[in-house]
């Protein structure tokens, strides 16, 4: 495609482009809001951070060109008795785009409005997977085991103790007494 | 203002050369466009739209898609002021079963209140009635296209109504706005023990926390998404002024194509700062400097 192609697409799309501001928010209604809406609804908000009460969330996009929200996500959270503030880093004005998930973050926040369903032992319970049982096994079963498994030792006619049962006289014509203590303290 | 701003936003000028001059203008104009268009979709997530599609004129024609599938009949809508519309956002349990809209002028308030009970209790129908209430109140441009990729999911979990305000209106006080807000969130309420979330984005952050104050009791927890309760401090209130006064600068029997100083000067101003960086590579408009 030429540049002036380019440029004549560019130009022509620059004023359907330009138009949709125009269209979706005139400057007589833009004038409008700003100068009446967001000093009156500021100054409201402003003077009332400490009265509100419901647990608040705030997202924050760290890369706000448009509005500082990053130091006021600290701000409100100063002042807002019960608020959690999200940084979405890398994040602009229009934080809520295909990055974020503002239902997952609400579910994820102090917000969660649905409580978590009771667990149910039978109905809920799942079978773990052959990792899951072997890393219990690892992390939890092995160090009961170490410390709880019975160990053998012998003693020999000549009064020397050693692991094993090698010394327990293996006569056959006459029974053997086995004498077991309690699991721990079995030194005795 | 252009050579400044194109210095400033590609790591690449050291290594251009005259011959790439055409390619400079192209960029600026190209950063402009796109930039203008790119608050209003690459933030929606859209997945029609994929990266390599994304000339200036496609990107308008979604953007325009977007705006008229928010605009479009929705599953229920009510409307409280000449101006001021909540719009329920239907989630997948939701089945279509003859809604109706309430767009008509009928000024009989008995009828009213005797609509709105009908309209809650259908919309409370069509899922079962087990979902949480949320509203969410948009930006200064009251229409909710930035958060409109989220309504799906949101609606989903939550019985999810979303405030517009006709871009006509410029003589409802914020008083009256958050006033409508509250006396909405009462009926839907209705005395039942039905808790509401809070959604605001930007202005709607202002919006939202102001509600809250004013029906703590129904409200179970506030969102705010880049609030603009700094709004104070901030250059948009010695800008904003500045901005919309571009209105008179245009000619009004001016019949030509050409946008207007302040459509132009405000694109400008939200293009350099609404997109981040990511939004722009997304776009795809970073590749039309090579």
């Amino acid at each position: 495609m030429s540049n002036f192609d380019d440029a004549s697409n560019v130009l022509r799309s620059l004023s359907d482009g330009f138009g949709i501001l125009e269209e979706r928010l005139p400057a007589e209604t833009l004038k409008f809001r700003l100068s009446q809406w967001l000093p009156a609804g500021s100054q409201f908000v402003n003077q009332r951070l400490d009265q509100i009460r419901v647990p608040t969330l705030v997202v924050a996009g760290s890369d706000d060109n448009m509005l500082p929200s990053k130091s006021e996500g600290a701000r409100l959270s100063k002042n807002i008795k019960n608020c959690t503030v999200k940084d979405v880093r890398g994040s602009g004005h229009f934080v809520l785009d295909s990055r974020v998930n503002l239902t997952q973050v609400i579910l994820e926040s102090p917000l969660r409005p649905i409580p978590k369903e009771k667990y149910d032992p039978i109905v809920d319970w799942k079978e773990p997977t052959e990792e899951q049982i072997q890393e219990t096994i690892e992390n939890q079963i092995q160090i009961q085991r170490d410390l709880t498994s019975p160990i053998f030792f012998s003693t020999s006619e000549n009064d020397k103790i050693a692991k094993g049962l090698a010394y327990v006289p293996g006569r056959e014509d006459r029974p053997l007494l086995f004498v077991a203590n309690h699991q721990f303290g079995t030194a005795f | 203002m252009k050579n400044k701003e194109y210095n400033a936003s590609t790591p690449y000028n050291k290594t251009k050369t005259k011959n790439k001059m055409n390619t400079k203008a192209n960029y600026i104009f190209q950063r402009i466009a796109l930039s203008a268009f790119l608050i209003v979709h690459v933030c929606n997530g859209l997945s029609s739209i994929s990266s390599s599609s994304s000339s200036a004129a496609s990107i308008i024609q979604e953007v325009r898609a977007v705006y008229d599938k928010l605009e479009s009949r929705p599953a229920a809508r009510l409307k409280y002021s000449d101006t001021i519309k909540f719009s329920f956002e239907p989630g997948n349990t939701f089945h279509d079963d003859g809604f109706d809209t309430y767009d008509d002028d009928d000024d009989d308030d008995d009828d009213d209140v005797a609509w709105r009970k009908r309209v809650f209790k259908r919309v409370r129908n069509s899922y079962s009635g087990t979902k949480p209430i949320a509203i969410y109140f948009p930006g200064l441009d009251c229409t909710g296209i930035s958060a409109e990729g989220q309504f799906h999911d949101l609606a989903n979990t939550y019985e999810l109504w979303r405030m517009t305000v006709d871009n006509c209106d410029t003589s409802t006080s914020f008083t009256d706005l958050v006033g409508t807000a509250v006396q909405f969130i009462n009926d839907l309420v209705e005395g039942g023990d039905r808790k509401v979330t809070i959604i605001g984005e930007s202005f709607g952050g202002l919006v939202a926390p102001a509600v809250t104050l004013r029906s703590q009791t129904m409200v179970s927890g506030l969102v705010m998404v880049n609030p603009a309760t700094s709004f104070d401090d901030t250059m948009w209130s010695t800008v904003g002024p500045l901005l919309t006064s571009l209105q008179y600068l245009s000619n009004s029997d001016d019949e030509s194509n050409f946008p207007t100083p302040y459509s132009v000067l405000g694109g400008i101003a939200l293009s350099l700062t609404v997109p981040d960086f990511n939004q722009l590579v997304r776009s795809n408009f970073l590749s039309c400097i090579y």
